[in-house]
């Protein structure tokens, strides 16, 4: 994809506006497509804000809510990180560094397949809302920036400065009602998931989900996945905490407990306290607004009829 | 315990506070990362106490702005300060 107009993604009713060059592939994948705003849109957008605006140079990209400068080449970002503040590892490998940088920081990111390859260079400038990033180019000489994991870290970063969270949690919508199974693998997140869309309801995701609070009330989305999607959102009414149990069971327990419980199936990277402090208030608004409960589950469609009843109690 | 007042005034930066209600929500921050598994929740005193120890303050001192705030018996508040810091030195001990 080459383009001289910034191109606009929309994830979470977030725009991010990339600034691609202009002399190389730029890809984006296929998980992508249904995320990318209308180009004749966005110019259209931008005609008419030029004409409504009295600042002629006021445009759709200067209301992004994030700017990404993509670039080609690690060796070509300027070597002015400084020293390491959280490294994200697996038993043998680190999968990104985080450094001190001038006015934010700057990620190291290896390639996900190939840990061993620097794949990325990123810096952000947390003041701006602004990412600069230097890939290496892929095998077919394509540039990818938002090659996994660098967006879910770029979405992880507009967390901690907007309320929004990021979770790990299916999501449904049943026309009625938002609902978010989380937990940690295993636990029959996708199980829900899979028995409410049986049922007819709209799956929002099944693995990953933005919670993102607007006009007052909080909302779930879908973000882009490997797989090719279209946006989905649903206003989130219940959190539910699901285990496998012989019989199905519903425990609306203590509120800083529940809370807590949730907040570890919440993605954070936690090396920042002012980010933790964020995070934590917003979990204690998502808290004080939907009820969380612990719920016993066995695996089959009758326990969609007990969830609605005691709902309802 | 004016050392045991000291030791904890050192270990509250390595917390991340919320006010819930009337409780203090406590997360630690270990090797900079925060745990929520091992979250501590303070109720009205306990919270006071947590938010109003300084270094330098030794049992006495702690009393009195204690007493001043709940305007309680100093010698049921020494016990119980006493209770509380062990108690509260345990679990920073744990982390």
């Amino acid at each position: 994809m080459i383009t001289q107009e910034p191109i606009h993604v929309k994830i979470a009713e977030f725009i991010l506006a990339l600034n691609v060059p202009e002399d190389v592939s730029f890809v984006l994948d296929g998980g992508f497509e249904g995320f990318l705003a209308e180009r004749s849109a966005a110019a259209e957008e931008r005609e008419i804000e030029r004409e409504r605006s009295a600042f002629a140079e006021a445009s759709v990209d200067e209301r992004a809510d994030l700017r990404i400068f993509c670039h080609v080449g690690c060796a070509n970002a300027p070597k002015s990180w400084g020293k390491e503040i959280y490294s994200a590892e697996n038993e043998e490998q680190a999968l990104w560094t985080i450094y001190e940088a001038d006015g934010g920081i700057c990620i190291h990111v290896n390639d996900s397949e190939e840990l061993t390859r620097l794949q990325h260079i990123a810096f952000y400038q947390e003041e701006k809302q602004e990412w600069t990033i230097y890939s290496d180019l892929n095998a077919n000489q394509e540039l990818e920036s938002l090659r996994y994991p660098m967006l879910p870290l770029i979405l992880y970063y507009l967390t901690t400065k907007t309320e929004s969270l990021l979770v790990h949690a299916s999501g449904v919508f049943d026309g009625e009602h938002g609902r978010i199974f989380s937990g940690f693998s295993g636990v029959g997140k996708s199980t829900m998931a899979g028995i409410w869309e049986s049922a007819g309801a709209m799956l929002i995701n099944d693995d990953r989900l933005m919670l993102r609070k607007l006009d007052g009330r909080w909302w779930m989305f879908n973000t882009p996945m490997y797989y090719t999607d279209v946006p989905k959102k649903a206003p989130l009414d219940f959190i539910y905490l699901p285990f496998h149990h012989p019989e199905n069971t519903y425990e609306r327990g203590n509120g800083i407990q529940m809370s807590m419980r949730f907040m570890a199936h919440c993605i954070q990277h936690g090396y920042n306290a002012a980010h933790v402090q964020w995070h934590l208030n917003q979990l204690m608004d998502i808290s004080t607004e939907i009820p969380i409960t612990r719920l016993g589950v066995v695996p089959n469609a009758e326990v969609l009829t007990f969830i609605k009843q005691h709902e309802q109690a | 315990m004016k050392a045991l007042i000291t030791s904890i005034c050192q270990e509250k930066s390595h917390f991340v506070c919320r006010q819930t209600g009337e409780e203090l929500l406590l997360i630690p921050l270990k090797d900079n990362v925060a745990d929520f598994n091992q979250y501590l929740t303070l109720n009205e005193v306990g919270a006071f106490i947590w938010e109003n120890l300084e270094e330098g303050d030794d049992e006495a001192t702690l009393v009195a702005k204690i007493c001043t705030e709940f305007e309680a018996n100093e010698d049921d508040v020494l016990e119980d300060l006493r209770a509380f810091l062990e108690k509260l030195r345990t679990y920073l001990e744990i982390q």
